[in-house]
């Protein structure tokens, strides 16, 4: 019964809340050879657990690369690159540039994370395919 | 506790303020708990060590007492002392290295779970030697999940999805109707390509997984192919070597889950799966260096495989 008061949910009845904190840590997740999964998908980028930014990626052709620069104060940046090869932190100046060594992300869930920056970019979305996973144990 | 988490909890507003009373609950644990926090319970366990009993959070109590349990249950695999070996490797830090056999051994003797003294009535702890540290890294995590659950649970939540630093915990299955399709990840993925190793579906448990692949020291595995990575075998005080790569737990209980991916690694897949198949609730995958998986009973038919680096042996 309650799967299928969530199955039709009622506007404004279901809330969804996603809460994010970072502490410290990292997490490393990546693909090399799949192409980018686009179902309704939008690229968020957050500092200290507020989303500043977010791209919408389209759903045909190639993805225009772009490159973002974040700066979280105090003269610290990451520089996001969002293109067809996935989306990737290209340069930082934090002092491990474990977001740099970061490999690309391409599907819905996965996230790069600069820890001394509370920096997170994640790739948000339906993903369709039979790899699809709501979320990743590592 | 090193970590990120992420919290989705499906529900009214009523769920809402029970998540965000778990994450002050979380945090709260993580202050009692922490190796680095200034004031935290282990911090002051691990100074008064050859010195004197410390009181401490019942909750502190609790999963230090677990953890021997643990310790005693896995033959010392997992071993709450083994801070002395992990300072000395500091393969987390930012100057890891490879130490001699003579540091290692003087490190060794310091480890013994069996040194730490708990006093019930009192709720204190002591360690008896002057050196000795006990880290709960491989447990507290586990520990704070099930608090979390717990609290959401209380408030009626019935569908929820979170992670706790690579630990996955769910409550209920996806809103949608499904199961929560979890991946495990893919402990050479950097090298394959493929972010999972396989997918499983799971609703009311938490998948936990442990492995070579999370820290190790980059420069030597480059040069060497040898991985020295942050999961010790508190028997040599090297980095556990039975020959996994990665170990995953599914259990409904997440402290179990934490604490038995930890003993599964460092035992390796005979024994540990030994000693798993005698547990209710528990469920493992373990990895093999020759990217042979392995599954327990109550896993098999329901894992989705989604890499072909990998063979499951059914």
């Amino acid at each position: 019964m309650i799967m299928d008061k969530f199955m039709k949910p009622k506007i404004g009845d279901l809330f969804i809340y996603l809460f994010i904190v970072v502490l410290i840590g990292l997490s490393l997740l990546g693909l090399r050879t799949m192409s980018i999964d686009r179902s309704n998908t939008v690229v968020q980028i957050q500092l200290d657990g507020k989303v500043i930014d977010s791209y919408e990626i389209s759903q045909e052709g190639e993805i225009e690369a772009r490159e973002i620069r974040v700066d979280s104060g105090q003269g610290g940046y990451n520089i996001v690159r969002i293109s067809s090869e996935g989306i990737a932190v290209i340069d930082a100046n934090c002092p491990d540039k474990l977001c740099v060594r970061s490999p690309n992300i391409k599907v819905p869930g996965q996230s790069i994370v600069c820890i001394p920056h509370k920096f997170v970019v994640r790739i948000i979305g339906e993903s369709q395919g039979d790899n699809a996973v709501d979320d990743t144990a590592s | 506790m090193d970590t990120i988490m992420s919290f989705k909890v499906f529900g009214d507003r009523s769920a809402k303020k029970a998540m965000n009373k778990a994450v002050d609950r979380v945090k709260e644990i993580e202050e009692h708990m922490s190796s680095t926090y200034k004031d935290s319970d282990i911090v002051k366990i691990n100074k008064a060590a050859g010195i004197e009993p410390v009181k401490v959070h019942d909750d502190t109590f609790y999963v230090i007492k677990k953890a021997l349990e643990y310790g005693q249950l896995s033959d010392g695999a997992l071993d709450i002392t083994i801070k002395p070996i992990a300072e000395l490797w500091g393969i987390t830090s930012d100057n890891p290295k490879v130490p001699t056999k003579e540091e290692i051994d003087e490190k060794l003797a310091l480890v013994d779970y069996r040194k730490v003294v708990l006093d019930e009535e009192n709720k204190t702890v002591f360690l008896e030697e002057k050196g000795m540290g006990i880290d709960l890294g491989a447990i507290a995590k586990g520990f704070a999940a099930d608090e979390a659950v717990r609290i959401l649970r209380e408030a009626g939540v019935e569908n929820a999805l979170l992670n706790l630093g690579g630990n996955v915990i769910t409550i209920g299955g996806n809103p949608d109707g499904r199961p929560w399709r979890i991946g495990i990840q893919d402990p050479r993925s950097q090298e394959t390509g493929e972010p999972h190793l396989a997918i499983i579906g799971v609703a009311d448990a938490t998948v936990v997984s442990s492995g070579d692949y999370e820290r190790y020291i980059e420069e030597v595995y480059e040069k060497t192919g040898e991985r020295y990575h942050h999961i010790f075998d508190p028997k040599t005080g090297y980095p556990a070597d039975k020959g996994l790569m990665a170990s995953t737990i599914i259990s409904g209980s997440s402290i179990d889950a934490d604490a038995l991916s930890t003993i599964l690694f460092v035992m390796g897949y005979e024994e540990g799966f030994k000693l798993i198949e005698k547990l209710d609730n528990v469920e493992a995958i373990a990895v093999t260096a020759n990217k042979e998986v392995y599954i327990t009973e109550g896993l098999k038919g329901s894992l989705i495989q989604s890499n072909d680096n990998y063979r499951i042996m059914d």
